[in-house]
């Protein structure tokens, strides 16, 4: 490795100089933030001084700041590598230093009010801790625990036919809805505004909207048996939020079978899970449409020129030009969409509660009662597992989506 | 490009400029904002309550209960609509009055009040002085987050015995009191007059019981025109059934789970065979939110509802006749379920006495009386039940002073006790699981929560 | 170093081999357009006009579309509001947009400088700090809601609009958003500039930012929104009431789920009109923008 330098003979020990500064910089940066988050009470009395406040941490979170040093001195470690690696070649300490002065600001933010949290949340996933006394060491208990849990169970159950069902639609929706928006030259503004509607009404009113449509007497049900009635079908109105049975088991029924109740897996989303699925595309599909509207605006016009001069029709554009040019965006879309699917709370608070039959339960729902003690005492221990468990889950499937989606995207 | 970035930067600097020119925020002080004379005929009712009181315990107007802290300021919080804050915030200025020299900062949180209070406490920011719901006695007894009142009362001469009784069982733990009830509901039998005349049959009297609604409800779901009897898979709708056949969700030390008792189950057949003959509906049978809505829509004959029927019919449906009686009896007792919340004080508050005296006016005979007038609540002194003015209020209410009457309340893991009857009772209306199953496994789901979910 | 640019031109319509189906697909698009408008845009129609509803003719089935009498008076009931403590419509108004327009302009600066980074540049860790990323997009709010809060107590914010403000500054999922956008411009312009001896953060100003113009209206907007719809921050971390945002404040006039919906209905206007407006607004920038042809034609 040639080391070229501007520097006279002070080059190595300027370079074991600002690998020792790194990994100060990283160990004291990590150790400020887990003091700040230790697992304490806040207030006014315990931080009147820093006594007070370090007796308090004393008294609760020790084993906190130390399972937090031994991961400062790993991380301070690389990075201390890493500068000493770096800093000879003046072209790559550039790429360092530019790099993070550019991500100095997420960095600053993030470090002070997201790292500090995720680390303590972490560490309490392991514990027992219902926030006014210490937290208790309990292992791999809470853990255990939620994957014995129903609730949680059929929470995981729920979310993961909700995300297979949501995301290609929402995706495939937005995209349409773009290229709809995009091939129309008067009124551009207008339409845009209006298809953005959905996405711009606060989603209580929506959900409130929907929870009124989806009334047995609620105007679903009449449009569809009034346009059934056209052909003579009869329709039975249907308690849509109110109807816990399954897509799979419907499809069995009208065989003649049925699922019982203690296979309630086998039965497939509910009648009432999809009535939120619907309003959820409805809900999001405009505003992954803006995405997609933007990204087509960077489309290159004479590409199309060319395909269309070739002899291509509107369909083949759309697929063998419109498509692959959106990948990153799709990529950006389903990523998203997972991880806002998988994490499905509002609508369930407002509009079900978990029913029919645990139907609509999730497991953010599920971990918020624990969290806030909403049903029994506070267990945020055990909320933190259920919290981890399902973040793994969601960053293993957008792990696979990015592997698959954008691998050939790197040559661009 | 050079036009956007002005727009933007006009919008910046416009939001800038507005926020500037606001009018400065006025220093937080007592109320000063003079609340307007809204009670009608506050004064007689004051005067008939003294002379029907059995023991003439209602303070003395004009004193403080409590000698108060120089200077002293607490902050106070709860939950509530419009109406309820305009209403503690004209009991703040009768307290102020009463006890000057302290400022009462009142800061009221519109909902999720259990989940910033929380949060407030464990940033050690909590109010001085806030409402309490069993959940909240839940989260901070046990780690001493609450300050017992027991000290204080007695220096103000205030006894448990003050209250009606059922009330002070959540707010009492290992013989300490750590809340004073404030207000409380119960649920009474309503229904729709035209119902009972389209069926031909007498209306319910106070004397009914459960097979009386029952055969009414058949009757009335004959007409074809209305629904019989509204009821959705709720404990609270249910523990009245249950309370009434002697029975209850826990046993009384609240370590065991009583949902297979034939106590319970009885009942859980009865509203089972109602559903099942057609005289029982839910409100999405009927396409309502909720039983109250459904009598409002007259779509039902009866149900049982509490007293906030009053302003929500006024208010939404004011056209429509409706009355009430108390709650049917069962075969063992005629009993009730009691909701209720109460005031607490924060352990960690620097101004005890002032807060403490807070809480003890607001729920004092003299404000809760202030209070029954205006028909938001009943008052929790048993001897003002009858300030209640509007008679199907009284009527409902009727139901809370019943000696069998009892709060549904099972200890720290209440909620989920109550939930697991709850999912019982929507698993047989819906027709997945039988009366034994779905309270089989819904004593399993209460018993684990009750021995300890940890 | 000029950067060719031309308004966007339309594709140019196909040779007139059968008009007739030409003015069919124009004719289906329009159709098209109109019905799906339609579709979308009705829950919005309904709750405008139920904000002229009395509360019960809201709930009645079968339901009504035009109110039988129009009540004006649930808008300026909401606009006089005074719940004492400097607690004023026009102040909740204000702060609400405050908050909105500066946390969407620090993001539009801060996430497309972290995006940059992530898309252009090259050093260690940077995938790594890429993936902690978007991991923080997979830990649920409600574990988080408690120790935020005492962190902001610790750092003496509560009650400040900085505890909203510093958050809110940068966003995960913009960052991403942005990330993907700059991942998709093609990187000759760069080159050429890096030729011609532009450092990072000149080509960072002169290149990235014009051309990503699009996607940084679209972090624009849907920031804005964000702030502009946020409750549950606001709610826990705002305690006075010359301080509350417009959503928390109208909450107060619901009962939680036996809504007085025609209030809430109006709240929700309040909401959702502005952020209509900036977005019809914006959207002109948004679309009818410079898209380049790229340098070799």
């Amino acid at each position: 490795m040639a080391t070229v330098t501007n520097e006279p003979s002070a080059a190595p020990s300027r370079r074991t100089l600002m690998a020792v500064l790194s990994f100060l910089v990283v160990f004291i940066v990590l150790m400020t933030i887990a003091l700040f988050n230790a697992p304490t009470m806040g207030g006014p009395r315990v931080m009147a001084t820093v006594e007070t406040y370090l007796t308090e941490v004393r008294r609760t979170a020790l084993p906190f700041l130390g399972a937090v040093a031994l991961l400062a001195i790993v991380l301070g470690l690389a990075a201390a590598r890493v500068v000493y690696r770096e800093w000879p070649n003046p072209k790559r300490r550039t790429n360092l230093i530019m790099g993070y002065l550019f991500l100095a600001p997420y960095l600053l933010i993030t470090l002070t009010f997201t790292v500090g949290v995720v680390l303590f949340a972490l560490y309490i996933s392991f514990t027992n801790y219902d926030i006014f006394s210490p937290p208790q060491w309990a292992g791999l208990a809470n853990y255990a625990r939620a994957f014995q849990e129903k609730n949680f169970l059929q929470g995981l159950h729920n979310v993961l036919w909700y995300s297979l069902l949501v995301v290609p639609t929402q995706t495939a929706a937005a995209i349409l809805l773009a290229v709809l928006l995009n091939s129309q030259n008067r009124f551009k503004q207008f339409f845009r505004t209006i298809f953005y509607a959905p996405s711009v009404t606060s989603s209580v009113v929506i959900t409130l909207i929907f929870m009124w449509f989806y009334l047995r007497t609620g105007y679903i049900n009449y449009f569809i048996s009034n346009f059934l009635g056209t052909f003579g079908v009869e329709w039975k109105n249907i308690n849509w939020l109110g109807d816990p049975r399954g897509l799979i088991q419907l499809i069995v029924q009208a065989f003649g079978g049925d699922i019982p109740s203690d296979q309630w897996y086998l039965r497939g989303p509910s009648i009432a899970l999809m009535a939120i699925m619907f309003q959820n595309v409805f809900t999001t599909a405009p505003t992954f449409m803006i995405m997609f509207l933007a990204a087509l605006q960077d489309i290159n016009p004479a590409l199309y020129e060319a395909a269309s001069l070739d002899g291509a029709n509107g369909w083949h554009r759309f697929w063998k030009i419109t498509v692959p040019l959106l990948r990153p965006i799709i990529l950006l879309v389903v990523v998203l969409g997972t991880i806002g699917t998988l994490q499905i709370f509002d609508q369930v608070y407002l509009a079900t509660q978990g029913g029919p039959l645990g139907t609509s339960l999730t497991p953010v729902y599920v971990l918020y009662q624990e969290a806030l003690g909403t049903e029994g005492p506070i267990q945020m221990g055990y909320a933190a597992a259920m919290a981890f468990i399902l973040a793994v889950l969601i960053f293993f499937f957008t792990f696979l989506q990015r592997r698959f989606i954008e691998r050939e995207t790197q040559l661009y | 490009m050079k036009s956007l970035s002005k727009l933007l930067a006009l919008l910046f600097i416009g939001v800038m400029l507005l926020a500037a020119c606001a009018p400065a925020t006025t220093p937080t002080e007592a109320p000063a904002t003079v609340a307007p004379a809204t009670e009608p005929a506050t004064e007689a009712p004051m005067t008939e309550a003294p002379t029907e009181a059995p023991t003439g315990e209602v303070p003395v107007t004009g004193s403080c209960p409590l000698p108060v802290e120089e200077g002293a300021t607490i902050v106070f919080s709860g939950w509530g609509d419009e109406t309820e804050q305009q209403i503690y915030r004209d009991s703040i200025e009768r307290f102020g009055s009463v006890c000057p020299g302290v400022t009462v900062d009142y800061q009221p949180v519109p909902t999720e009040f259990q989940d910033k209070l929380k949060a407030q406490m464990a940033g050690g920011t909590a109010p001085d002085v806030f409402y309490i719901d069993d959940q909240l006695m839940t989260a901070f007894v046990p780690t001493g987050q609450l300050l017992a009142l027991d000290p204080y009362m007695e220096e103000a001469g205030v006894s448990s015995d003050d209250f009606i009784p059922a009330l002070m069982t959540i707010f009492t733990q290992d013989g300490q009191t750590y809340a004073l009830p404030k207000d409380w509901g119960t649920l009474g039998l309503v229904y729709l007059p035209a119902a009972f005349e389209a069926a031909g049959i007498d209306e319910p009297t106070d004397d009914w019981t459960w097979e009386d609604m029952r055969a009414a409800a058949q009757a009335i779901a004959d007409t074809g025109t209305y629904g019989g009897f509204c009821m959705g898979p709720d404990w609270a709708r249910f523990a009245p059934f249950v309370f009434s056949n002697g029975g209850a969700f826990a046993s009384e030390d609240n370590t065991t789970a009583t949902l297979d008792t034939p106590e319970v189950k009885e009942m859980a057949n009865f509203v089972a065979e109602m559903k099942e003959e057609g005289s029982l509906v839910t409100p999405s049978d009927v396409g309502a939110t909720w039983c109250g809505e459904a009598i409002g829509l007259e779509l039902v004959g009866m149900t049982t509802e509490g007293g906030w029927m009053v302003n929500f019919m006024k208010q939404t449906y004011p056209d429509v006749e409706w009355k009430a009686v108390q709650i049917p009896a069962g075969p063992v007792t005629r009993a009730d379920v009691i909701f209720t919340n109460g005031i607490g004080v924060n352990a960690a508050t620097e101004f005890p006495n002032a807060a403490a005296a807070l809480a003890m006016y607001l729920t004092s005979a003299e404000n809760q009386a202030e209070i029954v007038n205006t028909g938001f609540a009943y008052s929790t002194h048993p001897e003002q039940a009858d300030l209640v003015q509007d008679p199907n209020d009284l009527a409902i209410s009727g139901g809370g002073l019943l000696p069998d009457t009892r709060v549904a309340y099972w200890g720290p893991s209440t909620g989920a006790v109550n939930t697991a009857v709850s999912q019982a009772l929507e698993r047989v209306f819906l027709g997945d699981q039988d009366v034994d199953t779905a309270f089989a496994q819904a004593q399993e789901e209460a018993q684990a929560a009750l021995g300890g979910g940890r | 170093m000029a950067v060719r640019t031309q308004t966007l031109e339309r594709v140019a319509p196909q040779e007139p081999r059968k008009p007739a189906t030409h003015y069919v697909s124009i004719f289906l698009r329009s159709l098209l357009l109109c019905v799906v408008g339609l579709i979308l845009f009705t829950p919005f129609i309904l709750a405008a006009l139920g904000t002229f509803k009395s509360n019960a003719e809201i709930i009645r089935f079968p339901p009504t579309f035009f109110p039988a009498e129009w009540q004006v008076e649930n808008w300026p009931r909401l606009w006089n509001t005074d719940l004492g403590n400097g607690g004023t419509f026009p102040r909740w108004l204000l702060n609400t947009a405050f908050l909105s327009v500066t946390t969407a302009i620090l993001q539009v600066i801060f996430c497309s400088m972290a995006a940059y980074a992530f898309s252009r540049l090259e050093f260690p860790g940077r995938d790594v700090i890429f993936n902690f990323m978007l991991a923080t997009l997979m830990i649920p709010t409600a574990i988080t809601l408690i120790p935020a809060y005492v962190l902001m107590t610790k750092l003496r914010l509560i009650n400040t609009f900085w505890s909203l403000i510093f958050p809110g500054a940068i966003a995960a999922g913009n960052i991403f958003l942005l990330t993907q956008f700059f991942k998709s411009v093609p990187k000759d312009l760069e080159e050429a500039a890096f030729i011609d001896g532009a450092s990072y953060m000149e080509i960072y100003r002169n290149v990235i930012i014009p051309l990503a113009r699009p996607a940084l209206l679209t972090v624009f907007i849907l920031q804005f929104q964000a702030m502009w719809n946020n409750f549950l921050q606001p709610l826990l971390y705002l305690n006075s009431a010359d301080k509350y945002v417009l959503n928390v404040a109208l909450s107060i006039f619901q009962q939680q789920f036996k809504a007085q919906w025609n209030l809430t209905l109006v709240g929700a206007m309040f909401n959702a009109i502005p952020v209509m407006i900036l977005f019809f607004i914006f959207s002109r920038y948004y679309i009818e923008g410079i898209a380049y042809t790229g340098i070799k034609g």
